[in-house]
């Protein structure tokens, strides 16, 4: 399992770009990442909180962004942040899993959604996945 | 990236991309700026966004950009189209995730000199009766019952629930009531809002305390009870969670839907089918719903604000009467004269202001800046009755993080004698006016170009920032 994840500059939103070894590695970047915007440290002393998510889409790029569109709203419902996913299943155009992440009282920074915006995971010769999402802050 | 000479310059505030520019352009883009601040715009890639709004089906006159116009995702923020009815598109990426965020300005009797022995405790009375920050729930818990009667009927059921008095009803842009059907909202949304009413948000949301600094028409400024060293009151939030997951669940539909229609456009996020569909009466119905919710935040706001001005003030100088309520995040069908025929049009706004002649129009500065209050034109049936909605942002919030100290920022708020109350500092930062343009220089163009006239200038007391 490797990924990294990067914020670059854009004039009013965020930008994140994530560079992994595998799809699901994309996944699980894009899910991390948007957890340290949300909130940078995260108190492991809070409550653990698991949810089940299951997402269709017309492909792997509107799934990524469905996925992370669902998990901020389980995000501003439940007053928590998810920063891991256990992928049960990964295709194309579907994901199952349980996200883990904790109870927080407040959030630091609003993310009102995750953007399709010129959004394209793409793989280069070296076999690495690269993505870059844009959050409407 | 754009140079200037992509554009023809048609007078000192207006210029325009031609048709020729890109292949896939129905229309010219306009854009309404200075050659000055024009320098600043093509740094970014807010005019090439501009020019996508050109290539979307159904697309009348020419896609406009507001000179607070920057980049955002889809279309840029600043940016205003109209399409044909019935089949020309809807694009909820064009009207943006926070339907109707919008601002309200509430006017007092007091002047400033009166305010200043009470300022520090109403803006910190404030600041607990009106939550802000992320994740920050309000008092009001709804049922489903009572969050449908509010998606479908806005500010006239608040007012049914003793929320809301009649003038206030009257001074919101559209009576504070859209068209619109609960049902289309998912539940999914409707959770997302449930604990969200008369909660303020974050980012660049926020009320302030600000004074009448300046006024440039006497006449209307006096129609308006308008007098210099007055206080007023504005407040800028919008939809919530429960708007973000509208737009959210709608472009996802859209995406789905667009291949049916046979449209393909140059950015996903624009996600845009016929209005004619069933899709697009939905979502149309659907964001009337959540620009009600919009406009409901903001008046339990303004009641929780009235509460704490009556505890503290006592009612001696009466209460804070509601001036006007703008969106600038919306969508509406409006008729406009098309080669000499009356034609029923869209009218997209995200991050632009309705403008209709008479009307007041609205436009906040960033935070600790001055804000205005303008009236529309004749002249603005050029710009589909359309102004900026604010200074519009210059750099990004990273690097105003990086640059920007915020013990300076918060010295510089005390040396010119401005309160500021904030749970983030980060976000604090984030807002400040070195990262926003010139809000003088926006208006200005605005005002130069004919699309609203100012009457006054207004400047900070006292912010909460959201």
């Amino acid at each position: 399992m490797s990924y990294k994840y990067k914020i670059l500059p854009h004039p009013a939103d965020i930008k994140l770009e994530i560079t992994a070894s595998s799809k699901e590695d994309i996944f699980r970047g894009a899910l991390e990442g948007m957890a340290y915007i949300i909130q940078p440290n995260i108190s492991k002393n809070s409550n653990l909180r698991k949810e089940e998510i299951e997402v269709h889409s017309m492909d792997i790029n509107a799934l990524l962004v469905d996925f992370l569109n669902e998990v901020l709203a389980k995000s501003d419902i439940h007053n928590s942040i998810f920063d891991n996913i256990k992928i049960e299943k990964l295709t194309g155009f579907y994901i199952k899993g349980i996200i883990e992440g904790r109870n927080v009282k407040e959030f630091s920074e609003e993310i009102k959604a995750v953007t399709h915006h010129e959004l394209n995971i793409n793989q280069d010769k070296n076999g690495d996945w690269k993505v870059i999402i844009l959050f409407d802050v | 990236m754009f140079n200037k000479s992509d554009l023809i310059k048609i007078n000192d505030y207006l210029w325009e991309i031609p048709k020729s520019y890109r292949k896939d352009m129905l229309v010219p883009a306009r854009i309404y700026i200075t050659e000055k601040m024009l320098g600043e715009v093509v740094k970014d890639r807010s005019l090439n966004q501009l020019v996508n709004l050109a290539a979307l089906p159904g697309i009348v006159k020419y896609s406009l950009a507001m000179p607070d116009i920057h980049e955002g995702y889809g279309a840029p923020i600043g940016g205003v189209f109209a399409t044909k009815l019935p089949d020309g598109i809807i694009s909820p990426g064009s009207v943006g995730y926070d339907i109707n965020c919008g601002v309200r300005l509430l006017r007092s009797e007091y002047t400033k000199e009166e305010i200043k022995p009470y300022l520090g405790k109403l803006i910190e009375e404030m600041f607990y009766a009106v939550p802000s920050g992320v994740g920050k729930g309000g008092e009001f818990k709804l049922s489903i019952s009572e969050m449908d009667k509010i998606l479908g009927k806005g500010m006239e059921y608040i007012k049914e629930k003793g929320y809301a008095t009649e003038k206030d009803v009257e001074n919101c842009e559209s009576g504070g009531c859209l068209k619109a059907d609960p049902c289309f909202v998912s539940d999914l949304a409707k959770k997302r809002g449930k604990d969200q009413l008369g909660t303020l948000g974050a980012g660049n949301h926020f009320i302030e305390i600000q004074e009448v600094d300046e006024i440039y028409d006497e006449k209307l400024a006096e129609e308006l009870s308008f007098r210099k060293g007055q206080i007023a009151i504005l407040i800028h939030t919008g939809s919530r969670g429960l708007g973000h997951q509208v737009a959210t669940d709608y472009i996802r539909c859209f995406m789905q839907a667009m291949g049916k229609y046979k449209i393909s456009l140059p950015d996903r996020e624009l996600a845009a089918i016929p209005f004619s569909a069933p899709e697009g009466k939905k979502y149309f119905l659907a964001m009337g719903a959540a620009a009600n919710f919009a406009w409901t935040n903001r008046q339990i706001i303004t009641y929780s604000i009235r509460n704490v001005w009556k505890k503290i003030l006592g009612l001696k100088k009466g209460s804070l009467d509601l001036i006007y309520d703008i969106a600038h995040n919306i969508a509406k069908v409006e008729i406009y004269d098309i080669n000499g025929k009356d034609e029923e049009l869209l009218v997209h706004r995200k991050g632009a202001t309705r403008a209709f002649p008479g009307q007041l129009v609205l436009i906040p500065g960033s935070m600790g800046t001055s804000s205005y209050v303008l009236v529309g034109t004749e002249k603005s049936k050029e710009s589909f009755f359309s102004a900026c909605h604010g200074a519009g942002r210059t750099m990004s919030r990273h690097e105003a993080k990086r640059k920007i100290n915020h013990r300076e920022l918060l010295q510089e708020f005390t040396r010119r004698g401005i309160i500021i109350k904030s749970g983030s500092v980060s976000g604090l930062v984030e807002e400040a006016p070195l990262a926003y343009k010139n809000v003088d220089e926006v208006v200005e163009i605005v005002h130069q170009a004919g699309l609203a006239k100012k009457i006054v200038q207004l400047k900070p007391l006292a912010v909460i920032k959201g």
